[in-house]
Parts: C-alpha cells; sequence; structure tokens
C-alpha cells in the first residue's frame, strides 16, 4: 500500500516529533499523507450515501479533512501514537439532529463499511466531557479512516472545547486545564446528554402515540362507547400530556444548556486580549 | 464534492477559503496544501478538506470559522429546529 515500510513510517513520525515538517521529511510526509486521498474520498462518500438514504429527510452534515501537519506533530510529541498506526489522518464527520438519527447512522455505517473498532464516548463521556461516536474504518486500499458521528449538541460542545483550547490552555482538548473550565465544560456536556436524551425520547413518544393512534381510531371509531375505546383513547390522552410535559423540559434544557455557553465568553475573549 | 484548501487563525477561526478544487483533482489539491504549509505562520492553521460546499464546511467544522458565542447561536437555532420538528408531529 505505501511505498514506505512499516519502520520507515515510524521512522518518519520520529523525525517529525523531533524537528516538525523540515526539509529532511518533508518530502517523504507528503507522499505518505496524499495516499490518503483516497480513503478520505471513499469514507466521504458512503456518508454521503447514509445520509440521504438511512437518514432522508433528516437535517445531516458531512465534511472531511485530512490531519493538519501540526496535529500530526503534535500527537506524535505527547507518544499518543506512532505514525504508522495513526487513524485518523483521514478524518470524516456526520452530524445529526438527535442521539436517534446517531444510532441509525452508526448501524448503516457497520452495514456498509469494513468497521474495525467502535468508540462510543455518548453515555459515558470522555475525561473531559467530549461526546460522539468514533467509528474507524478500513477502507479499499488498507488505510485507516476515522468517522465521527456527533448529535447537533455534541458537535457544538466539541467545537466549542476546541476554541477553548486554542484561547487558554491546549490540555482542555484532553481534559485537562484549568479546574474552573473543566467543571463548566463537564456540566455543559451532561446538560447536552440531557437534551438529548430527552429529544431521543420525544421522538419514541411520538412514534408511539402515532403506532396506537391508528389502530385505535381504525378499530373503534363506529363504536366510540364502548369501554375498550375509552380506555386506549385515555392511554392516547396520556402520551400527549407525557409529550407536552418532556417537550417542556427540554425547553429549558436548552436554555440552561445556552446560558452556560454564553458563561463562558468572557473567558474566552478576556484571554484572546 | 469539492477540495477546499482553508487557511484560518488557530484562537480566532476566521477561515478563508484558498484554493477549490474537484474531487478528481487530488493531486492538485495536496500540492497546493505543501505550498501554503511552507508559507504559513505559526499561529495559523491550514487544512485540505474533502466537502460537498465552503456553506457544508462552515457546519460541519465551525471552529475553524466562528468565536464560541457563534456556535452557541448556531446551537441554539437547531435545537429550536428540532424541537418545532416534534411538536409538529
Amino acid at each position: 500500500m505505501d511505498a514506505l515500510t512499516r519502520d520507515e513510517i515510524n521512522s518518519l513520525g520520529l523525525r517529525l516529533a523531533a524537528a516538525g515538517l523540515d526539509e529532511l521529511n518533508e518530502v517523504d510526509y507528503q507522499a505518505f499523507r496524499t495516499g490518503f486521498a483516497g480513503a478520505l474520498g471513499e469514507v466521504t462518500n458512503a456518508l454521503n450515501r447514509c445520509a440521504s438514504s438511512a437518514l432522508a429527510g433528516r437535517r445531516t452534515e458531512v465534511g472531511s479533512r485530512i490531519k493538519a501537519i501540526d496535529s500530526v506533530v503534535a500527537k506524535l510529541q505527547r507518544k499518543e501514537t506512532s505514525l504508522s498506526t495513526m487513524q485518523d489522518i483521514a478524518g470524516c464527520r456526520l452530524t445529526v439532529p438527535t442521539m436517534d438519527d446517531l444510532q441509525t447512522a452508526t448501524g448503516w455505517l457497520h452495514d456498509n463499511l469494513t468497521i474495525e473498532r467502535t468508540k462510543d464516548y455518548t453515555r459515558q463521556g470522555q475525561k473531559g466531557g467530549y461526546r460522539a461516536v468514533h467509528l474507524i474504518v478500513v477502507t479499499a486500499s488498507g488505510r485507516y479512516a476515522e468517522i465521527q458521528i456527533r448529535t447537533e449538541v455534541q458537535h457544538a460542545w466539541a467545537n466549542l472545547s476546541e476554541k477553548l483550547a486554542y484561547s487558554i490552555d491546549r490540555l482542555i482538548k484532553a481534559g485537562g486545564g484549568p479546574a474552573d473550565v473543566r467543571r463548566r465544560l463537564l456540566a455543559l456536556s451532561h446538560q447536552g446528554w440531557l437534551v438529548d436524551s430527552l429529544m431521543e425520547q420525544l421522538r419514541t413518544t411520538r412514534g408511539l402515540l402515532e403506532e396506537l393512534s391508528y389502530p385505535v381510531q381504525r378499530e373503534f371509531a363506529d363504536a366510540r362507547a364502548s369501554s375498550e375505546w375509552s380506555l386506549l383513547n385515555e392511554a392516547v390522552g396520556d402520551f400527549r400530556n407525557s409529550l407536552v410535559a418532556t417537550d417542556t423540559l427540554c425547553e429549558r434544557l436548552k436554555d440552561a444548556l445556552i446560558a452556560l455557553m454564553a458563561a463562558l465568553r468572557p473567558e474566552v475573549e478576556s484571554d484572546e486580549r | 464534492m469539492k477540495w477546499i484548501l482553508l487557511r484560518c487563525h488557530h484562537q480566532n477561526g476566521g477561515g478563508v477559503s484558498l484554493r477549490e478544487f474537484e474531487e478528481s483533482q487530488q493531486s492538485e489539491a495536496f500540492e497546493a496544501l505543501n505550498e501554503a504549509e511552507h508559507d504559513k505562520p505559526d499561529a495559523e492553521e491550514v487544512v485540505l478538506f474533502l466537502t460537498e460546499s465552503e456553506e457544508m464546511l462552515r457546519r460541519t467544522h465551525s471552529r475553524y470559522f466562528y468565536s464560541a458565542p457563534e456556535i452557541a447561536e448556531m446551537l441554539r437555532k437547531n435545537l429550536d429546529h428540532t424541537m418545532a420538528e416534534i411538536r409538529q408531529s
């Protein structure tokens, strides 16, 4: 697959970690990186197919990137991985509105791509509060690509966290940095999870309501005085009330999420000054 | 799909599209990336994306373009939209 052997790639990684992209390693690195173009195209096109089929009608966003050299060097310097095993040089992203969309996408991608590893950080976020599903894909060329699937809430949190990392302390990305920022980000992440969970519950409730309503109307339309019709109609009413109550709670949590985000503004601005 | 070569500031975002290429022009896109990396200041980042459009890129990789308050505002709109969809049913 590569003109370079695994040992040569790792040797290149060590040179990058030591000196960045200098004239000794530039040509090798550029050739190595160009090899990921096909992997990026293959997976991005698969994400677009997923969006237009399994998630048709939903608000989805697909975008991919080749990892910036600064990020590659920083990762090698943190010794998180060697260059030959770095799995996100080709990085693809899909954002979806809600958790049930995320689960639909994850299922479709498992059925249609070769997934080597699934990392689900949705229910239990990473140390710093990051939440998403990451899939490590083995492409036709044998190269790795990483897919990040995020709800819109998770996506906004991740973007905000990255902004803070660049503005205040790069350690924020790994769950470090100032205690106050860490605490606020974790609270935000939890609030976001509650919003996502409630939205999922709302959509499930809606589905059940539709399922129940149809047979009730069909079977008992001509016998509205029957006790069965009354009981089922009452159940449908309960579902409707639950829907309204959950909707209200979700609105409150959404406001809390926005308020917490707004509260982070002064720290960003004061640091940037 | 197209390749978009973007330059932005690490902290402030403010992403600017430097070049755009068709998906089939991957060699040209990677060459442009190689060149742009040479010239960039330390505080800036040069990244090569594969995406449908710059508008889509602004949503999937918001941090390269927007400030934290702008990202929060985008989320508010998205949540309002989702809640409206659920209410309508």
